[in-house]
Order: structure tokens, then sequence, then C-alpha cells
């Protein structure tokens, strides 16, 4: 065990020295000693935070790339940073309070492949707002499919992913997909209080991913990908994707109808606690409306979240003035939604259906409505960096606008 | 002020100009020279000629026993129409409407404006009867079909007659029934048209027109027969119509054709009458996809081409001399239609889609539908209808007692020898779609008798006339399976109208004539074949889904039922109407009141009926197919047993529609000196549609993995009252000198409104999936499943929707030159219009609507 003192030099953060503990762990291997180095960091914040914030709490790991030492320091530092010459992933979290007020706001930062030599010896860090509680969270979306046969519309070859975004391993089983019930292109008025946007998330499909809740394990940096229809769609048609890979599909059993769906044996199915839809849920093609992972508390089943959690509601229709009930709908609560995230066509966006708490912006797939070139493409959570424990962090700064970007699927 | 300004919208400079050309063309260009003083001298010097009062151009109010509405030759002309559909403008409550060739248009009689067609209630236009010289048109044998739903409203199966069918060229009168007609006619519940054509000898007479979206031309003679008192008639009419005049990939075209012979001959003392026709009408819908903006540059096409042949006789026979009969006639009638509706399109469906189309009941293996493939469907429809009646008219007359005595016996046939949906079940023009086509011919044929009986007796007393007209029509269908209650069973019409004219009063010097009179009656109108013999419904339900990502490993099964959807239990559709009139004349002035009220309680409309089914739910968790080498098969397979209810429509007789109002004409003489004559006419209409008997609803919902396995019955009323009221004002000017005629409608609809009827929304009771009916309590309201058969409903879904006046100016305009030789003929409708903005819920409602305009050119040689 060696202990190394630490100078830090910053220059953004008016640090605060506190009875600092220096944690250093791993590292036996004394024989072959490097030089250690002084790391000027360089910290920026996003954009609205105030100056003359205070840290709270944080820390940051560095993990040797070479020999696998990693260093952990708690933030602030109180003797700077001092890591031996070598190659570093680092990550960063951090809890602070704005002058004034006692709200405290979560920080993160990831820095990847960070040289320190005697040449090298400054680091960025770019902190960036995260939600400590969202450990998974939609890493990509593809709701818009891929050109059907005739190019005229998209398939139904959707899909999303849950990520595993913490350094931690993760269960998803109980994890709720909800897909909210206003369109992000709204102009009605919603008169009934429990639905207003700020209050609750009002949602038209409940689907939960299947298990006791230690079932589906996500490992750290990895994803689950759940398809509408896990089927080679590439058989189907030409350019489509393969979903046989997929790890959950929703099945909806469609007794009788002329719309059915597919269910593969191999692939688990999603339990489905309410839909709007006899027949097949289908995500919005269009791409607005809202999505959200929800951790549903202890002891929620899907009797009681029928019988609780109803949320029919009135609301003004924007065309004709009426007052109007909205029915097949069901209330979230914010406290339980892990990430959400906003969908909408820039042209036709009017207010975001999850609170600015959850999502303070929206992830546009294209700008005009119904733009025949979305079929074929993805919005991508943006990758941050990897942590230190070498897991690829994405951004996740409660901001769909600057967390994800459209890319193709091919 | 700017504000009234604003809403005075003047249509744009197109119209001005159009405006400006009808004035120009309407005084001729040689008119435009004569001095102002010369005009009015010319206008004076005509009211000296009789003939001016007959120029009538607009729907004469019929002195009959009941409110019925007469269309000339003049109104016609001067209405400038390119269907019948155009006519209805005329009647009590009518107002200008654009022609609508893109879509089915159904007659609808006494109801208020601004009420949109409904499948539901579509009995009053098939009960509404056309007669051509006649012979009435059936539609009874009609089903073409196809099951793309953006392409129904262009189809009229169970809506009666087609008007974008009937050209007026060839008609010289109509006659609407809007009352009690004469139980001489009868399959009808809520009017009668009478169309009498052309007959005898005349010029050679062509027709152009054009207007917005269509061309029509039309040519016709009356030619006299070298043989004494034979004539005979011809005419030929074309309209090509655009729906939109920028897309001529979409259009709807037509064709009449008719050969009309009238010979009369007497022999022995009996005056002999023969009429016949030979008639051909063609409808040509297209609606062609742009390959320029399809992918793949495919033609997909709509195509209903429908040709129909029609043989008419009617052979009259009058004795010269008799004392009690005055005329035996029979009538006949034989039509047959050659309909083909084709529809090629390529679908692409968007998801994989299982395919069950087995016709066999039981557990069926089902496909997959390719993501690609064209799909080629076509309905071929040939029905044939023939009629015949036999009738003869007596007529006895007692100095104060006149009898006048009708009697006969009518016999209808009609059959389609159609193939029907003639298609790959495999390759369905909607994607899923998973019907199952039979051929038409296989639906037996329909046979109707009918017999009636008539007597109109005239009592003169003094002054006083009372005309009592009662008769009794009975109705049967014929040769229907034992299992129907129509089978065997007779329906009386007994329809009774009374006129009395108490003498005239002097006023002003003039004699004031009266009348006033009423009526009742019942009317009936069977069902259409595709009612009695509705297709068989397919129901399949989802017993073993496993798409392997192996395809070979692939199984779908499921559950077919396949059911008879006939409803035994149907009977005809019966409106009762009464209706009290009043009628004042004056000097050439006439006004003219209507009260009716109509009741038709068991109008035709699909209604649910809750079906349960039994099906297993196969469980292939524990099949390992790489064992087996093949995908699972359900009798090796676990199952659980499941029960579904479902809720599956049968034509009932569950629609009640509701008429009542008041329509008036009032008809001014033509005024002196400015030779105009006023005729305001209008309607105050309040029609309620909804349905007469309790209703089954599922919410379309799932619930925790399944399909809410509850259906509720509501006995709320599932209707809307719809209430309108109108005044047109039309003053028509006649300068016989001029040869001109010309005239200004001013159309206003007061209001129309809207309200739906009031529901609560809570089932009375419901059923569980076992099918047991239980009471919808407190205890159901609380459970969270059973909660779910509330329907909620805004208190704004009740609140009346009403729109408030509009204006519109129309302008007609005819001049002749050359002894009547060449007519010119310009139309502008909604030249002005006058549509205040309103506010609904604190919205500002601002109403547009564009001028319609047509000229056209009429040819005597």
């Amino acid at each position: 065990m060696t202990f190394k003192k630490i100078i830090v030099k910053s220059l953004l953060v008016p640090m605060v020295c506190a009875g600092m503990a220096i944690v250093a762990t791993g590292c036996s291997d004394d024989d072959n000693v490097t030089e250690t180095y002084s790391v000027e960091t360089v910290e920026t914040m996003p954009e609205g935070v105030p100056a003359g914030y205070t840290v709270i709490s944080g820390q940051l790991a560095c993990e040797e790339l070479n020999t696998g030492k990693s260093y952990t320091f708690i933030l602030p530092l109180a003797n700077g940073l001092r890591v031996p010459a070598g190659t570093y992933n680092m990550s960063a979290t951090m809890t602070v309070t704005y002058p004034g007020n006692d709200a405290e706001h979560s920080f993160r930062a990831v820095v990847s492949q960070q040289v320190v030599s005697a040449q090298q010896h400054s680091v960025t860090l770019a902190w960036f707002h995260y939600n400590p509680g969202n450990t998974l969270v939609f890493g990509e979306i593809y709701f818009a499919g891929s050109p059907n046969a005739t190019g005229t519309n998209g398939l139904y070859d959707t899909y999303f992913t849950v990520y595993n975004n913490s350094d931690e391993v993760q269960y998803a089983d109980g994890l709720a997909i909800v897909e909210s019930k206003f369109v992000n292109t709204t102009t009605d008025r919603i008169l009934t209080e429990a639905n207003r946007r700020e209050a609750n998330f009002t949602v038209q499909t409940v689907y939960v991913i299947p298990g006791s809740g230690r079932d589906v394990a996500v490992s750290p940096g990895e994803s689950i990908k759940i398809a509408d229809q896990a089927i080679d769609w590439s058989a189907q048609v030409g350019g489509a994707l393969d979903h046989t890979d997929a790890d959950f599909e929703w099945y909806d059993e469609v007794t009788t109808g002329t719309i059915r769906d597919t269910d593969n044996p191999a692939v688990p199915n999603l339990d489905k606690w309410f839909s709007y839809s006899k027949t097949v849920w289908l995500p919005s093609n269009q791409c607005n409306r809202s999505y959200a992972l929800v951790r549903f508390p202890e002891g929620m089943t899907a009797e009681k979240f029928l019988s609780e959690r109803n949320g029919e509601y009135q609301y003004v229709n924007a065309a004709t003035g009426k007052t109007l009930n909205g029915t097949n709908a069901y209330l979230i609560d914010y406290a339980w939604i892990i990430d959400g995230v906003n969908l909408c066509t820039t042209e036709d966006f009017t207010e975001t259906a999850l609170s600015a708490r959850i999502d303070a912006g929206y992830a546009a797939i294209s700008d005009k409505k119904a733009d025949k070139k979305r079929f074929g493409r993805k919005l991508v959570r943006k990758r941050a960096g990897v942590s230190a424990e070498g897991n690829t962090v994405l951004m996740d700064t409660d901001n769909s606008a600057s967390d994800f970007e459209v890319v193709s699927v091919k | 002020m700017g504000k009234e300004l604003e809403q005075i919208r003047i249509g744009f400079t197109l119209t001005a100009a159009c405006f400006c050309t009808a004035v120009a063309l309407a005084y001729g260009s040689g008119a435009c020279s004569v001095p102002l003083a010369n005009l009015s001298a010319l206008m004076a010097d005509s009211v000296m000629t009789d003939s001016i009062q007959e120029v009538v151009v607009t729907a004469r109010e019929v002195r009959h026993s009941t409110s019925a509405s007469l269309i000339g030759r003049m109104a016609m002309r001067h209405l400038q129409p390119s269907s019948f559909s155009d006519l209805l403008e005329l009647l009590p409550g009518g107002v200008s409407k654009d022609p609508v060739m893109g879509s089915f248009n159904s007659i609808g009689l006494r109801q208020a404006a601004g009420m949109s067609p409904d499948a539901d209630y579509a009995t009053s236009a098939l009960g509404t009867s056309f007669m051509i010289d006649g012979v009435p048109i059936s539609t009874g044998a009609n089903m073409q079909t196809s099951p793309d739903a953006s392409r129904t409203d262009r189809l009229g199966t169970g809506k009666g007659v087609d008007m974008r069918s009937i050209s007026t060229d060839d008609i010289e009168r109509v006659e609407i029934v809007r009352g009690i007609p004469s139980v001489e006619y009868g399959e009808l519940t809520s009017g009668l048209v009478n169309i009498k054509r052309k007959s005898g000898e005349s010029r050679l007479e062509a027709r152009f027109k054009a207007d917005t979206q269509s061309q029509l031309f039309y040519v016709g003679k009356g030619f006299r027969m070298p043989s004494d008192r034979w004539v005979l008639n011809t005419g030929v009419s074309y309209l090509d119509s655009k729906i939109d005049p920028r897309n001529n990939r979409e259009n709807f075209k037509r064709v009449n054709a008719s050969l009309r012979s009238d010979k009369r001959w007497v022999v022995k003392g009996w005056n002999f009458a023969w009429n016949a026709s030979l008639n051909y009408t063609g409808t040509f819908e297209h609606d062609e996809a742009d390959p320029d903006l399809t992918v793949n540059n495919t033609i997909d096409y709509y195509r209903n081409d429908r040709h129909s042949f029609a043989w008419n006789s009617t052979l009259s026979l009058k004795p010269t001399a008799h004392p009690l009969l005055r005329e035996v006639s029979l009538v006949s009638g034989v039509s047959y239609g050659d309909e083909t509706l084709h529809q090629r399109k390529h679908v692409a469906p968007q998801r994989i889609m299982p395919l069950p189309v087995s016709t066999e009941e039981g557990s069926n293996y089902v496909g997959y539908l390719p993501m690609l493939y064209l799909a080629d469907y076509k309905v071929d429809g040939r029905p044939l209808n023939s009629f015949v009646k036999g009738s003869l008219r007596l007529l006895h007359g007692n100095g104060a007692l006149t009898n006048g005595f009708k009697a006969g016996v009518e016999w209808t046939v009609s059959k389609n020898y159609g193939r029907g949906a003639v298609y790959d079940v495999e390759r369905p023009l909607v994607a899923g779609n998973n019907s199952r086509p039979r051929a038409f011919k296989e639906i037996p044929a329909m046979h109707q008798l009918s017999a009636y009986v008539e007597d109109e007796a005239k009592l003169y007393a003094g002054a006083h006339v009372l005309t009592l007209t009662a008769g009794l029509r009975a109705t049967q269908l014929l040769h229907l399976d034992s299992r129907y209650v129509l089978h065997g069973k007779p329906y009386l019409d007994p329809r009774v109208n009374l006129v009395w004219n108490p003498g005239s009063s002097y006023a002003g010097g003039s004699a004031v004539s009266y009348e006033i009179a009423g009526g009742f009656g019942w009317h009936t109108k069977m069902p259409v074949a595709a009612y009695l013999y509705p297709d068989r419904l397919y129901s399949d339900f989802e017993q073993l889904n496993y798409y392997h990502s192996e395809e070979a490993f692939r199984v779908m099964n499921v559950r077919t039922y396949v059911e008879d959807m006939t409803n035994y239990g149907l009977k005809a559709a019966r409106n009762f109407k009464w209706e009290v009139r009043g009628d004042v004349s004056w000097r050439g002035n006439r006004l003219s009141v209507t009260y009716f009220r109509e009741d038709m309680k068991d109008g035709f409309r699909n209604t649910g009926f809750v079906h349960s089914y039994t099906y297993n739910r196969y469980d292939a968790s524990a099949f390992d197919p790489y064992t087996a080498g093949r995908g699972p098969l359900i009798g090796e397979l676990p199952f659980t047993e499941e029960r579904y209810l479902a809720i599956r429509s049968k034509v009932t007789n569950g629609s009640r529609t509701l008429k009542e109002g008041v329509e008036y004409t009032l008809q001014s003489c033509r005024f002196p000196i400015v030779n105009t004559r006023i005729t305001v006419s209008g309607a105050y209409f309040a029609t309620t549609n909804c349905n007469s008997q309790a209703l089954w609803y599922k919410p379309s919902i799932i619930v925790n993995n399944r399909e809410l396995q509850y259906v509720g019955l509501y006995d709320d009323v599932d209707g809307s009252r719809y209430r309108s009221f109108n005044t047109n004002f039309f003053f028509d000017t006649d300068i016989p000198k001029l040869r001109l005629n010309f005239s200004l409608g001013i159309q206003n609809l007061w209001f129309t409104s809207r309200q739906t009827m009031r529901r609560d929304g809570v089932p009375v009771k419901y059923m569980d999936s076992g099918g047991t009916i239980h009471d919808y309590d407190e205890a159901a309201l609380a459970d969270p499943y059973l909660k779910q058969l509330v329907r909620h409903y805004s208190e704004a879904t009740f609140d009346e929707m009403k729109v408030p006046s509009s204006t519109t100016f129309n302008f007609k305009a005819t001049k002749s030159f050359w002894n009547e030789r060449v007519a010119l003929a310009v139309y502008v409708n909604r030249l002005i219009t006058i549509e205040p903005d309103y506010k609904r819920y604190g919205i500002t409602i601002r109403r547009y609507s564009s001028p319609y305009f047509g000229m056209e050119v009429n040819i005597k040689i």
C-alpha cells in the first residue's frame, strides 16, 4: 500500500479544503517505480451553471490502462491530482449546490485514454449534468423503421436498447417501458391537475420486462435490445435489420383480427400491463411521443397499478375549443422514472410530455413531420467517454437534444 | 365597418371576369347597343305577352293530393345541371352544392342541411324510389364492395340510387313527392322521384356544358316516323368530370343513351299507346396513381365501371267510350347491369402478417404474407332486375261525387349473376384482410309481389270541393326461406290524403283560393339482397404463434369459425308520415306551407351482437424444434382452453330516423315592368338519427396481457339531432323580346346545428367470458377491470354545435339567339358569400368558400 500525496491546482473550481481522505487502491508492485506527475485539471461546466457553486461531494477515479492500477480521489481535491505516468481512463462524479440554494445538482465527467507524462500533465474534465439514478438509460431508439419494400413507408423492424450507463451490474427485470399519452406536437390544454406534465407522466402503454428482480442482469457498458418483432427482417426486405438477437420482444397477442403479431419462441416477451390498443403496439412511427424507463416501487403489481393509477383526464381540444375527456391513460410518478426521452420533429414541437426534470429537451429524428427521410434512421445516445472501469459512458445530461444524435442504421 | 366588409367575400377576379362575361353574354352583343329607354319599352312590351307567366325556372309546388315539387324543362335549363343531384337545390330546404363526382350521390329528402351520410342511416336514401317512365330503378341486387376503406364512399350497396348516374338532358319533367305518395308506388319509405322523359317530335338539340370540374355533351332528337302517330326520341349524353381539375387521373365519366318509341293507334274503340325504350347508362370511375409520384413507377389504380342496359315498355289501353273504365295498362321493365370494380395495388406490408384464409372450420395452419406483392382485386356484379305491373283505372262520376279508382299488381325479381369478388385470397388488397369471397350468383333471387287499390273521391258541395284519396298497398317477398320472419309476411301500407278546397273569396277584385290538405300513411321498404343474404363471417383465433428464427420451424395455428351472419329476424323498414298543408293563391301569387313528421323506427343498420367462442392456447415453451427437426404441431402441445367474447355485427332494424319540419314556398306572379318573379322558399328541418335498440360495446384495450374479457350492454341512445333552417330568395327575370332570362338566387342558411344525444356511458349489464350476464352495479364500478367498461363522455360532447348563417348569391342567365336556335347560358354559384366569423368555445371560426361556375351552349337545328 502506498499513499501518494497529490497537489492539485484547480483553475475553475474554488477549492474548499477539508480534512481529506486520500484513497489509493491497488498497486503493490513497487519494484518498478515510475515517475509521478502533478496533473493540472481544467474543468468546464455546462451552460447555465452559476459561478460560485459549492462542491458537496465527489469522486474521481483514474485507471491506468497498461498496469490496471487504479487511483481514486475525493473531490474537491485537497492536494491536487498526482498520478504516475501512464494512460488513463478517468471518470468523475460530483454533487454541487448553487449559491443561495440548497438543491443539489449532480455532474459527471469522463476522460478516456488520457496520457500523463513529462510532456503531458493537464487533463480537461468536461462536467455534464447527470442523474445518479439513471443507471439504465435508453441507448438507441429506432421507431421510424427501415423503408418497406416500396420505400413508401417504414417497416416495424423497430427496437430500442436499454443501456447500463453505470459501473455496476444492473437488473432490468421489473423495469417498465412506457409511452406517453400526449404527443409532443399537441396544442391541447390539459385541465386535470394530475395529468399536467409537471405533476405526473401520463402514459398509454405499460410494458414490463419480466423477471423476479435478479433475472435480467445488464453488465456495465452493456445493453439489452427490445424489438417489436424479434425476427430477421433482412431476410424479408433488403436493408432491414436482423432482430433475432433481441433480448426481448413485445408480443401483442391479437386473439382475432386482421393485424396480428409474430411470436419468436426463442425471444422472451415483455409483460403487457396496459395498452390503449387491442391490436399491436406501434411506437410513434413519426417519433413525436415521449418514453420512459420506470422502476415501480416495491410491491407494485399490474392489478394495483391499474386500480390506483388511472389517469383519465379532461382537456380542451385546441382545434375546436371543446372540453373533452381523455381515456385509456395511466399516471406514472416522476420519482419512479429512471430515464426519459422526449421525441419530436423540430417543426412541430410544442411542448414535451415529460417534465423538464426528466428531460429538458427533445431528440429530433427529422425537421419535418412524416419526413420519409426518417426511415432507416435511429436516435443514438452520444458517447461521453470511457469510465475508469473501462466502461463506455453515454451522454446523459437529462436533455435529449444534446444527448442523442441521428445515425443511419446501416 | 371594415370587418363587415371583410366578411363579404367577393369571389376573386376570375369570378368577377366570369360575371362580366355572363352579363355581356346575357344581353348579347346586340343588346349592348339598346338604349336604356328602349330597354324599358321592350320590357313593358313584353308584359303584354301572356306566355311569360309560363316561364317557370324554379320548382313548383304540385297541385296534388300531397306535397310534391315539380321541376320542368325550363327550370332545368336555367339551372344547368350536370346530374340529377343538382336538381335537389330546387326543393324547399335545398341549397346549391357543388357537384361531388368522386363519391356516391345518395338522396336525402326532408333532412337537415349539413348531415353527412352514415351507413347506419342510409335507409332514407334507399327508401326513396326513382321511377323513370313508370319503371322503378331497382338497386336491390347491387353488391359491389371493396375492402379498401378509402373507397367505401364511392360505393352504394344499400344506399339506393346513385344520382350521379342520371343525366337530366332527356328529362321532360320530374315530380318529387316529398309527402305521401299514392299507393301505386311502393318500395319506398321516404319519397318518390318520378321522372318523365321527353317524348314527341323535336328539332335536333345539342348541349355543351363546361364547368370547373366537368364537360358535358348532349345530342337528342325526336323523329316523326312515317307510320301514323309514331314518334321516336333519342338522346346521347356524355359527361367527363374530374374530381380535382388539376388531376386528370381521377375522374368520373358517364354515358347515357336511349331510344324511346311512342306509338299510338285506335282499334275498335280502344286507344292504344305503346311506349317502349331501350336505355344504356355507363358510369366509369377511375382513380389512378401517378407513376411519377410512386416509388417504383408502379401504376396502382381503382376502376369502377358500370354498364346498365334497360328495356322499358308501357302498353296502355283507353276505351274511347266506356262508362267506367278509363285505362288498362301493362308496364314492364328489364335491366341488366355489368359492373366491374377493378383495383390493382402494390402492397408492401409494414409487418410480417400471418394470413388465415382457410374456409374450413376448425384448427388451421396459417401462412404469411410476402413483404411486397401486386394485389389484383376484381368484383364482378351482374344485377338483373325485372318488373311487371298491370293496372287499371276506373272513373265513376255522379254529379256531386266522382270516384276515381285505381288497382294494380306488381311483381319484381332481382338477382345478381356476378361472380362477386374475384382475387387471390393470399394476395389481399389490404394487407391482413382475411375475408373470403363468395359469388353473388349463389345468392337466391329476390321476388316481390305487391298489389294496391286506391280510391280518389271528389265531393262537390257548393263552392267546396273535398278530395279524399285513400289507398292500401300490400307487399310481400316470395320464395324466401321459411326461417325468415319476412317469409310469407305481407306488409300493408294504408295511405290517406285529404284535400279541402273551401272555395274562393275576393280581395282587391281578384279571387283568393284556398286549399287545406293533410294526410298520413305507412311506407315500406324491403331489405336489399346484401342485407338478407350477408357474407359469411370468418373468425380466426390465434392458438399457436411460433415464428421461429429458423424458417423451417415456423408454425402458426388458428381456430377458424365460419358463421352465418344472416339475421332471420330482419324486417322491412317502415316509415309513418303525416303532414298538413295550407295553400293560398291570389293573382298568380301562391303561398304553400307544409308541416310534416316522419318516424321510421326500423331503419337498417349494423348492430353488434355478442358471440362467444372457445379456442385452445397452445404452449410450445417446452418444445425443442432442433431435436424434433421441425416446428411444433398442436396435437403434441399442452394447452389451455380459452373463451372469448366478440362483438359481431348483423344487419338489423335498429336505426330510427325521425324527421320533422316545415316547408314553405311563396311564389309571386311575374311583376310587370321588371318582368321579375320572386320565389321565396325554404324549410325548417329537424332530423334525429339514433339507435332504437340497446347496444353492446367492448372497449378495445389490453389489461394485464389480455384483451378485456367483458362486454357491456348500454341502453344509451347513440344518436344525433340535426336542425337547419333556410330561406332562398330567387329573383328571376324573363324578357321574351330579348330572349333573355336571368336570375339572382340569394340562399340563406340561417343556421345548421348538430347535437349528440345524451349518454351516461355506464353499462346496465355486462357479460363475462363465460357468457353470463350480470347487473352492472357499484361493485363492478370498483373492479379495476370492469370499470374499463364505463365510457366517459365530457359534457361538451353533448353541446349543440350551431353554425350561424351563411348567405350566398348565385347568378344564372340564359340568352337565346337566332330564333331560339342557339342559347348561351352561364351560372356562378357563390358569386358573393356572406359567412360571418363566429366563436365557439372562445375560438374564432372563419369560413371560406370559393365560387363555382359554368357555361353552356344549347343548339337547336
